[in-house]
């Protein structure tokens, strides 16, 4: 909503300035998006018409214009302009002028012809950006007028009306406010102006008005204007228009126009003598009922919609657009003028499904003041009698079967108190709310009760709704904060961000960059080796595009993407992870759940020389980070080669907590990375990060320190490769030697010599006997049963 | 004095002059032999003592005792002094790098929500959760928002097939938790939001709320204020101050949108704060009655405030991002920083 200082200044005294003005609605909810001052023009800057219009003798694109500014006569002004036609007045800036821009217009030659003055387009005044050709004034304009006369300095300021405050939507709610800010209700005054209505003539006897369906137009308002001349509005008109963002059309339009812009209540002028039977009726269109609205498109409407007709066809989409063929045309003599309130609902709807929006639905959706609407036909209907002569037919066609009526809300001050934390003396509270142009009809020494003004009928509903008002108008910098107060213990054991914190750190420690990335995928990619099908993917049903239209159901795509932005940044060394949400709608799995993706590529030690530098990072290394993040939670989970729909075959495992499968790892498939420029594999690991946090912490009672030394015993042997490491170790654990404290392996030997598919694996046996030294004996002992054991359940070749 | 003595004062000299200047080890022989071998300087006037007149011969024996010593010191100290440097020249070159085991960073999002997480923890509020696919219900209307509101429009507000939504805020949680559980409630939520907004520089189709409630009795906007205050003072440093502005959201009455000063021009006016000294942070109020009826809350009895804020809009502020897109482009030349 747009205002023009000057024009505020009509409804109500202030001295602030515009930044003034914006600092102090601002504190008061009223935000202000921009701001834009007109300049004070200088004193010679003048309105000139033009006489004569000759081609430059040297020169093909300017024109010589003889001109009368008003002053001593004619005089000779050079123009580059296109439109420096015969009759127009323009503003002529004589010399000596200094302009906005900073120029200064002197009497100079211009390729050989005197010129006495310049001609001046919008921007050159500062007053617009148009730099198309001269500023046009209207033609009733005097020649050597003052153009700051004309076009006094003035600011407008763009606000942003929150949807509870309709009736900032107009000069005069913001008037209002400006006088509430200030303290003082009296400072607004509402304007007066003469009725011009004949009596002659009465508007009843001219017009009927039938509101079939009342619940979607509680008020109708029509009034007519006879011996009209449409024509241009004078420019003052059309600089007040044109100041808060409307396009001037003609005088009648321009009327409806300004009057809404003044008190927020739209108005529609029709032809009187394009409606059938010269009657209007509202009713709801019917089913596939169609209207051609002034835009020239002809739409069509359900019963939800509401149509205003003449007494054959619908004229106008009610409050949202008039239509094509009642419109003003330029030999209208007759209007008739529609003043009208109808439902905020459904003009939302009818704008929404028609796609239409209008400075007549943006205020009718958010509700006008059904009170204004009377006043507003008559200050419409004597400007357009002013602007466009003619008269106004006495009285007006009313239908408003159910009044408003004003109703009392109450505040208590003990509750004011509670909810803002600061004293609210009764007088204080009813100053604040007087100063809004509240009746206060009520005090007690608890409580105060207020009338409603209509103005204010959608928002000051309940006491919660005065207590608003009167922290508003006390100002909420003059609430001191409190002392936030301590209170004990601001975390519990359910707590699952602590988890999530926790885990993110643990992450961290074990040398993976934190990563974010986004939750909405290409539908295509979302399930690329991730397991889930697309059945199961979460979908948006009005994705912001066909690109972006699943819900990630795993963080392997967006893993792929972050390593994909990277190298193809030249960042090739990577080691992240992601922790976060994934949807999906599978059954036997939560529908959200907490996923954390490892992702690791590059080299080991970059930053390192020779051959070290070169070391790439392998499935181990990947593993190695995991197994030292469970470590870190004191886990040790199992691991057993498994096949995943993002991993190669043969280089993917599974590992698992407690039987449950918590995590899977290994090198990403070729297909998946096909895009991506990739130096080094890419190693990626899924982490089931709540089933992680599910685990119970293992027991965590320390064990007493070994009191006798331990003894260490190598053994190896030659083996198929099929034999795996883990298979070795749970042979050994069979054998339940409690003597054994720990076994590891610590060299793999594979050499063409040893013939068919085999390996040499070697294992370091450690001996420990809590209650004593072991002799040597003992462990030869231990360490044959061993090998004993081995070659038995094993298919191995001792060495 | 004995012209002996006077000799050996003379040969130690020359000693310390011909040690200072060395600079290996074979040096260092070819020295001893010259002064200390078995023809050396020093040993030759020491054999020298026997033609000493026996009257002196004690004393001149102490000299030249003295001098021999501080010669063979000398050589020692040499000595040490050619091995030592001998070790630098053959040890490591301690300026190569490291092989690296740095911990991994923090993204500039989750600090800032970790932070804040900590902060109002240590203010007494608790961690609440919620589901990121809301039902309308907890989404808006529990939460007052009219029927034909436009933050409802599927322009808006990304819907799924089921009739849910994803979350625009996280608002919802609280609603759950006053369902659940009696007043007084001191909770903060935090996570991830959507809204269908068309990403550019300052807008992302999914982001980083937390809001926080606290619902007791004779909670204040005072309280709210204060809150908010030391919340900018912990997050962003204890000269930066909180503003006020009356505003409107369907959720809280009276509503409020709350300013930090900015932090980067100390509140005299810069490019970020449209030279106004201001950040616009976020929104706040008393919970509406409205929203305590629907779960079954006493507004007689309960008031409350509830807030919320954007973690990125934070983390941009923090560290002067100027495009909300790098934080999820994770570009690691660009995470390095933080
Ligand atoms: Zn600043």
């Amino acid at each position: 909503m747009k205002t023009s200082l000057r024009w505020l200044q009509n409804y109500v005294e202030t001295a602030w300035d515009a930044p003034e003005l914006a600092l102090r609605l601002t504190m008061a909810g009223l935000e202000v998006e921009g701001m834009e001052e007109t300049p004070a023009l200088p004193e010679t800057v003048v309105a000139a018409r033009i006489l004569r219009r000759e081609p430059h003798p040297n020169a093909d694109r300017l024109s010589v214009c003889t001109v009368d500014a008003g002053g001593a006569g004619p005089m000779a002004v050079v123009c580059g302009a296109p439109n420096c036609d015969l009759g127009r007045v323009v503003p002529c800036a004589l010399p000596g002028s200094r302009l906005p821009s900073g120029m200064t217009v002197k009497r100079a030659s211009i390729r050989g012809v005197e010129s006495a003055g310049m001609l001046c387009a919008e921007d050159e005044l500062g007053l617009g950006t148009d730099h198309s050709g001269l500023m046009v004034l209207g033609e009733e304009v005097a020649a050597g007028t003052l153009l700051r006369e004309l076009i006094p300095e003035d600011a407008v300021i763009d606000w942003e009306v929150t949807p509870n405050r309709p009736d900032w939507n107009c000069h005069i709610g913001i008037a209002r406010e400006i006088a509430a800010v200030a303290g003082d209700a009296s400072r607004f005054r509402l304007p007066e102006f003469p009725s011009r209505e004949t009596a002659a003539a009465r508007a009843g006897d001219w017009t009927r008005v039938e509101v079939r369906d009342p619940d979607l137009c509680p008020r109708y308002i029509a009034r007519i204007i006879r011996n009209v001349r449409v024509g241009p509005s004078p420019e003052w008109m059309r600089r007040a228009l044109k100041a808060v963002g409307i396009r001037p059309i003609s005088n009648v339009v321009d009327v409806t126009n300004y009057v809404m812009m003044e008190c927020g209540q739209p108005l529609h002028a029709f032809d009187y003598d394009l409606l059938h039977e010269n009657r209007i009726v509202v009713r709801r269109a019917a089913e596939g009922e169609t209207i051609v609205t002034l835009d020239g498109v002809e739409r069509t409407l359900t019963p939800d919609a509401l149509l205003i007709c003449d007494g054959a066809k619908p004229v106008a989409l009610a409050g949202v657009m008039g239509g094509a063929n009642s419109e003003i045309r330029s030999e209208t003599t007759t209007v008739l003028l529609e003043s009208a309130c109808f439902d905020p609902a459904n003009i939302r709807r009818t704008s929404r499904c028609t796609g239409l929006n209008s400075e007549s639905s943006y205020r009718f959706e958010r509700g006008i003041d059904i009170e204004m609407t009377a006043w507003a036909a008559r200050r419409a209907a004597s400007l357009i009698a002013e602007l466009a002569g003619g008269e106004v037919l006495a009285g007006a066609v009313d239908v408003y079967p159910d009044p408003w009526r004003t109703f009392p809300v109450t505040a208590r001050f003990a509750r004011i108190e509670a909810l803002l934390g600061v004293t609210a003396p009764p007088a204080a509270v009813a100053r604040h709310l007087g100063a809004l142009g509240l009746t206060v009809t009520g005090m007690t020494d608890t409580a105060i009760t207020v009338s409603v003004p209509s103005h204010r009928r959608y928002d000051l509903l309940r006491e919660a709704d005065l207590i608003e008002e009167v922290a508003r108008l006390h100002g909420l910098d003059n609430i001191p904060g409190s002392q936030a107060t301590a209170v004990l213990g601001g975390m519990r054991a359910d707590d699952r961000y602590y988890g999530i914190e926790q885990v993110r750190a643990e992450l961290r420690a074990v040398g993976l960059d934190e990563t974010l990335t986004y939750s909405f995928l290409n539908p295509a990619s979302a399930v690329q080796g991730t397991g889930v099908t697309e059945e199961q993917v979460v979908r948006p049903v009005n994705p912001l595009s066909a690109e972006l239209g699943a819900m990630r159901p795993s963080l392997i795509p967006g893993a792929l993407m972050t390593v994909a932005h990277n190298v193809a940044r030249g960042n090739d060394h990577l080691a992240f992870f992601e922790l976060g949400r994934v949807l999906v709608h599978a059954p036997g799995l939560p529908e959200e759940r907490n996923q954390a993706a490892v992702a690791l590529t590059g080299c080991r030690h970059p930053e390192r020389y020779g051959s070290e530098k070169a070391e790439e990072a392998d499935f181990y290394d990947l593993k190695g980070i995991l197994e030292g993040w469970f470590a870190a939670r004191g886990l040790a989970p199992d691991c057993r080669a498994t096949e995943h729909p993002a991993f190669e075959a043969g280089q993917c495992a599974a590992l698992a907590l407690g039987g449950r499968e918590v995590a899977v790892l290994g090198r990403v498939c070729g297909d998946l990375v096909a895009d991506i420029r990739l130096k080094h594999p890419l190693y990626l690991a899924l982490v089931e990060v709540d089933a992680v946090l599910a685990i119970e912490m293992p027991d965590r009672r320390h064990r007493s320190l070994p009191l006798y030394p331990a003894v260490a015993r190598d053994i190896s042997f030659l083996a198929g490769r099929e034999l795996t490491h883990r298979e070795v170790l749970d042979a050994i654990r069979a054998l339940r030697e409690p003597l054994i404290e720990s076994a590891g392996i610590f060299d793999i030997y594979e050499d063409d010599t040893l013939g068919g598919n085999r390996r040499s694996m070697a294992y370091t046996i450690t001996y420990r006997d809590p209650s004593r030294t072991l002799t040597d004996e003992r462990v030869n002992g231990l360490q044959e049963r061993l090998r004993a054991h081995l070659a038995q359940t094993l298919p191995i070749t001792l060495r | 004095m004995n012209s002996l003595v006077a000799q050996m004062q003379a040969v130690l000299e020359d000693a310390r002059e011909a040690l200072a200047g060395l600079s290996s080890l074979e040096e260092l022989e070819a020295c001893r032999v010259r002064f200390l071998g078995r023809r050396g300087e020093v040993t030759l006037l020491l054999k020298d003592m026997g033609r000493v007149d026996p009257s002196e011969r004690r004393e001149v024996g102490r000299a030249a005792n003295e001098v021999k010593a501080a010669v063979q010191e000398a050589f020692a100290a040499a000595l040490a002094r050619l091995e030592r440097g001998r070790s630098l020249a053959s040890g490591l070159d301690v300026t190569l790098p490291g092989r690296l085991r740095r911990a991994g960073r923090t993204h500039p999002v989750t600090r800032v929500m970790d932070d804040a997480v900590a902060i109002f923890r240590r203010m007494g509020f608790v961690v609440a959760d919620g589901p990121d696919q809301e039902t309308v219900y907890h989404n808006f209307d529990a939460l007052n928002t009219p029927e034909d509101h436009p933050s409802r429009d599927p322009q808006d507000t990304f819907y799924l097939a089921d009739g849910r939504c994803l979350r625009t805020q996280t608002s919802p949680v609280q609603v759950r938790v006053m369902e659940s559980r009696q007043p007084p409630v001191r909770i903060v939520c935090p996570g991830r939001c959507y809204r269908r907004d068309t990403p550019d520089a300052t807008h992302s189709m999914n982001f980083h709320q937390i809001e926080g409630l606290y619902v007791d009795r004779r909670v204040s906007l005072a309280d709210l204020k204060g809150c908010l205050e030391e919340f900018a003072r912990e997050l962003l440093g204890p000269q930066v101050q909180v503003r006020f502005r009356p505003h409107f959201f369907p959720f809280t009455e009276p509503s409020i949108e709350y300013d930090f000063s900015c932090i980067l021009c100390a509140g005299r006016g810069c490019g970020v704060c449209k030279r106004s000294g201001w950040l616009e942070i976020s929104g706040a109020g008393m919970v509406d009655p409205a929203v305590f009826e629907a779960v079954g809350y006493d507004p007689e009895i309960w008031t409350g405030y509830a807030f919320g804020m954007g973690i990125e809009r934070i983390a941009m502020i923090r560290h002067a991002i100027g495009d909300i897109r790098l934080l999820y482009e994770n570009d690691m030349r660009f995470l390095a920083q933080f």
